[in-house]
């Protein structure tokens, strides 16, 4: 079972994914508004994986992933957002990133988590 | 799936609606200022987050319509196609639209609107061509789009300016270095081209281009110092200040300063983190100790890591070197000298501005050392906190320490930045008398002033809780029953301390036990006490969370307002003020009905078109302000505009038309009262009737609302000038002073608000006049209204000879109420009484009082309402009289 951490600026969608985690067994150890809190908590929490929405107010999720790469390179980082621009998308795997997703694609977020277990 | 339980559409509700009303305001600023960026990322930033949010919850209605809005925003902050009136005004429809869908969906759990006529008129706006989110080419290296616009979109330009700065750093610092290798100099060279190519600035492109082939010359290999230097000149004037021509006009993009707010925050962060842990570091021993030594060791290894994350590249050579010379001594005793690490110390210094004077704050007068040298070269430019100019300078200090390459006569421009004692000293050199310690701690205390406002920034968001209404109700409620408690306590306190005395006085028991009991009574006494005053602060305290700043209340005018104005094709600039006033949420859902008409009638009626302003000489734009205070108990709400303001001629003429006011009175109204008559009943001073003012029949139906949350409504105009109205509201509805009189055997509550006086009166003192009874007060003839007659059922004798009179006012109405008690004034809690008890107009609603028996809390506004006909009465025998007539009774006339 994984350690997570949600970054989004929404408070519905840092909900949803919580309860969604924390159903199938997961900790939501901490839960972040941008990137750079999500940079600072990642440094407190060290979680497993993070959980990186892209359009936020503040420092958006691709330049806060960058902090947290450049700090703790070996850092899982997954995009859930409903961005669709292939420019972001490259700019996310460039990153190493393990996925950019589709908000509500859970089955595919599962299936990232399910890797990181066997791997771990 | 995810769970679909009530709390999840609760957060879904919250979280469109937290959006739209971030939205609203937000499209009301940019329709006045459409090419805001940080507005427009805002707006598009509410609409993405509705659109997640309704997708999430299957809501393809209104995820479809957010998706387009967010279109529109997103093409317009790419500079494809900028937002036309119509578009504004299309937008605003679907800002209700959402209203609606919300509504909608929290009703039925599904979408029933129809949403395709809006979502047409979207598409209909010939905006261009709609961005499709999902496919758009993507563009590549390999394409290198020369024809292609410019994809500015914001994310995309933040994270080219962060990638083109990190490859200046790293050509700056590989030039710093002697003797560059071409190769690598090149290479970076072609990354910056790259970069530049993938985002499609041509003119960069080209420039960058000629810098790599006048430098990057195939015979050289290493890149001489001077050739170097020349060429980050020429790279920084490209990047620094580059002109983008486009169809808005020209617009100027740096490149290399983006990042700086970002690291300026980080750079505040790190000599924080080295206050917290580097003090060893600053207090150099005379003597050598092992303590010392370790301390150091242990912060050095944090601030390492710090600075390494950092890019302080100086700051980790000076650690690593200081840490070196302490293994030194640890390992072969060495001789210690603190010289060598007090000038480490100065190094640290000079390439970190700010440091020392956190530490000398810290100390207070201690280390002034270092100072002297930089005192000769400042320039007396002393900014109490940081202005934009100093930011440059900051800058290019920062800049320094990633590079590495911090020169010690780099510590004049940073000294400029943060004010050293020097210059204030200096500055007070001029003036005599004042004490130099005051003035260095006034230094100290502006770069405080700087870390407070960084850290109340990063923790404010995190300080509130949203809370069901419902709880609050709740707990305000337990409240209630305590403060009923309370009282009863307090009665009981008093018996036994009557009983007491009895015994004290009658010697009723042995002096032991007497003593006894004084010392059980004076502790319940203090306790009695004690609970009053927690059971005080309680109450105060659940009161305010009931409290919302009236922002919740005005949020919606701007809108309003804008749609009004334009539809009477009107300017109108709304001013809102005090918005963070506290006001009970209750009574603000009260205010909203009343201030909407204010409003309306202020844009319709008061304030002129834009040809008829210009005419009589004001701006054209008319100006209307809404404004919120807290006086004592009450919060104070004016909406004045600079309109024509009321006519006092014209509603005397219609009043008097209406029979509002007798003829002969005209001269003796004040002017408040003749500004009060646009309160009553039928009465409008429109010429004509407008969809949107009504006919008159808003506005008593204001003042009553008002007033029937226990305020008033003040009006004051000048004619031409403008009008003001102010409404004085109670701060809050669920707790009242009362004044508390018993009727027969039932206890009734009055407002002490709406108390004038009270008396003992007796049957002689009443007239009769045509049914009524009247009685004089100081030379005024008032009504009295025998509550025991209002109100059957009260065991009390509707003719008592002798019985008490209250005197009461609202509004303009007053009148004496007959009582057979005057038994206190209390505190007490109102509760709202059952829908059928409401039904019968008299009560307010009901309390407990402090012996457990219920009161019932008077509506006067209705109670008068029964004197009303002695008013008209009134009126009747005064045209009598001025014809002439001799009636009975007209000697209530005075």
């Amino acid at each position: 079972m994984l350690r997570v951490l949600i970054v989004d600026d929404s408070s519905f969608m840092r909900k949803r994914l919580k309860g969604l985690l924390e159903d199938a067994g997961h900790t939501v150890v901490g839960t972040a508004r941008d990137g750079k809190e999500g940079f600072e908590l990642y440094g407190l929490l060290r979680p497993d994986l993070v959980i990186m929405d892209v359009t936020m107010r503040g420092v958006d999720g691709i330049a806060g992933a960058k902090m947290i790469k450049k700090a703790h390179p070996d850092a899982r980082i997954v995009f859930m957002s409903l961005v669709r621009d292939p420019h972001v998308i490259d700019e996310a795997k460039r990153i190493g990133s393990l996925g950019f997703i589709e908000k509500k694609d859970h089955q595919q977020l599962f299936a990232i988590i399910e890797q990181e277990n066997v791997q771990r | 799936m995810a769970r679909f339980d009530k709390e999840m559409w609760q957060d879904f509700v919250i979280e469109v609606q937290e959006n739209l009303e971030e939205f609203e305001p937000n499209l009301l600023l940019l329709e006045q200022q459409p090419d805001d960026l940080s507005i427009l990322n805002d707006c598009f930033r509410n609409m993405h987050s509705i659109k997640g949010a309704a997708n999430y919850m299957g809501f393809s209605k209104m995820a479809e319509l957010a998706h387009k809005i967010e279109n529109l925003m997103d093409m317009a902050r790419q500079g494809k196609a900028p937002l036309n009136q119509a578009a504004f005004d299309v937008i605003f429809k679907a800002v209700d639209l959402f209203r609606n869908l919300l509504n909608d969906i929290e009703s039925n759990h599904t979408e029933t609107l129809d949403t395709s006529e809006l979502l047409k008129e979207i598409d209909s706006l010939s905006l261009g061509p709609e961005k499709e989110l999902t496919d758009k080419p993507i563009t590549t290296f390999a394409e290198a789009p020369t024809d292609v616009e410019p994809e500015e979109d914001q994310e995309l330009l933040t994270i080219f300016q962060e990638e083109m700065k990190s490859l200046f750093n790293q050509l700056r610092s590989l030039l710093g270095a002697n003797e560059a290798p071409v190769n690598t100099v090149k290479a970076i060279l072609e990354d910056m081209e790259r970069v530049t190519n993938y985002m499609g600035h041509e003119e960069i492109l080209s420039k960058i281009k000629a810098i790599r082939t006048d430098f990057c010359k195939d015979s050289t290999v290493v890149l001489r110092e001077s050739d170097a230097s020349a060429m980050i000149e020429r790279l920084k004037e490209i990047l620094g200040n580059y002109t983008k021509l486009d169809s808005e006009g020209s617009v100027t993009v740096s490149f290399l300063s983006v990042d700086f707010e970002e690291d300026q925050e980080l750079y505040e962060i790190f000599l924080d983190f080295f206050k917290e842990i580097g003090s060893s570091l600053s207090h150099i021993p005379d003597e050598f100790q092992q303590d010392w030594a370790s301390q150091c060791q242990e912060a050095i290894e944090k601030l390492k890591t710090s600075a390494n994350y950092m890019d302080y590249m100086e700051v980790v050579r000076i650690l690593e070197e200081w840490e070196e010379r302490l293994a030194e001594l640890l390992s072969s005793s060495g001789n210690y000298a603190p010289s060598v690490f007090r000038s480490l110390w100065e190094q640290l210094t000079a390439v970190l501005p700010g440091l020392s004077e956190m530490f000398r704050r810290q100390e207070g007068q201690g280390n002034m050392r270092n100072d002297k040298e930089t005192q000769q070269n400042i320039e007396a430019d002393v900014a109490p906190v940081l202005d934009p100019r100093d930011l440059d300078v900051l800058d290019s200090a920062i800049d320094n320490l990633i590079e590495g390459k911090a020169k010690p006569a780099d510590a004049t421009d940073i000294d400029a930045v943060f004010p050293q004692p020097g210059d204030l000293l200096r500055q007070s050199e001029d003036l005599q008398g004042v004490d130099k310690a005051n003035v260095f701690f006034n230094q100290g205390d502006s770069v405080q002033g700087l870390h407070d406002v960084v850290a109340s920034q990063t923790s404010s968001s995190s300080k509130t809780v949203r809370v069901n209404l419902e709880k609050v109700e709740h707990l305000l409620e337990d409240v209630a029953e305590l403060v009923v408690l309370r009282s009863t306590m307090a009665q009981d306190k008093a018996q036994l301390e009557a009983l007491y005395s009895r015994c004290a006085d009658g010697r009723i028991l042995p002096t032991e036990q007497l003593r006894h009991l004084k010392e059980i009574l004076l502790g319940f006494s203090e306790k009695v006490s004690a609970l009053e005053r927690i059971v005080n602060q309680l109450q105060d305290g659940v009161m305010r969370i009931r409290m919302l700043p009236v922002s919740h209340l005005f949020n919606r005018f701007p809108r309003m307002v804008r749609d009004i104005a334009k539809k009477l094709h009107k300017d109108v600039e709304f001013v809102v003020s005090g918005a963070d006033t506290a006001l009970d949420k209750q009574i603000m859902e009260q205010l909203v009905d009343p201030l909407q008409h204010i409003i309306r009638n202020a844009v319709d009626h008061g304030i002129e078109s834009p040809e008829e302003r210009q005419r009589i000489g004001k701006p054209s734009k008319g100006r209307l302000a809404i404004a919120a205070s807290q006086e004592g108990n009450f919060v104070v709400i004016s909406i004045s505009d600079d309109g024509k303001g009321l006519d006092r001629d014209e509603i005397v003429r219609k009043a008097s038309g209406l029979g509002l006011i007798p003829p002969e009175k005209i001269a003796s109204l004040t002017e408040n009262q003749i500004y009060q008559l646009i309160f009553a009943p039928g009465f409008s001073t429109a010429e004509e009737v407008s969809d949107l003012s009504g006919r008159g029949v808003g506005l008593d139906v204001v003042k009553k609302n008002i007033e029937k949350a226990g305020g008033s409504v003040i009006v004051r105009s000048v004619k031409g000038k403008g009008t003001t109205i102010l409404l004085r509201i109670p701060l809050t509805l669920a707790i009242v002073r009362g004044l508390i009189v018993k009727v027969g055997h039932q206890s009734m509550v009055i407002p002490v608000s709406s108390v004038f006086e009270t008396f003992r009166i007796s049957s002689n003192d009443i007239s009769h006049v045509e049914g009524y009874e009247i009685i004089s007060r100081r030379q005024e003839t008032l009504p009295l209204i025998r509550l025991a007659s209002i109100f059957r059922g009260t065991g009390s004798a509707k003719d008592s000879k002798k019985f008490f009179a209250v005197r009461v006012r609202t509004g303009d109405i007053e009148a004496c109420l007959g009582v057979d008690a005057l038994v206190g004034q209390q505190e007490v809690v109102i509760k709202p009484l059952s829908d059928y008890l409401m039904d019968q107009p008299g009560f307010a609603g009901a309390t407990i009082l402090g012996d457990g028996s219920i009161a019932l809390i008077l509506d006067l506004a209705a109670v008068l309402e029964k004197s009303k006909g002695f008013i008209f009465k009134r009126q009747q025998i005064l045209e009598q009289q001025a014809l002439g007539a001799d009636i009975n009774g007209g000697h209530i006339l005075h």
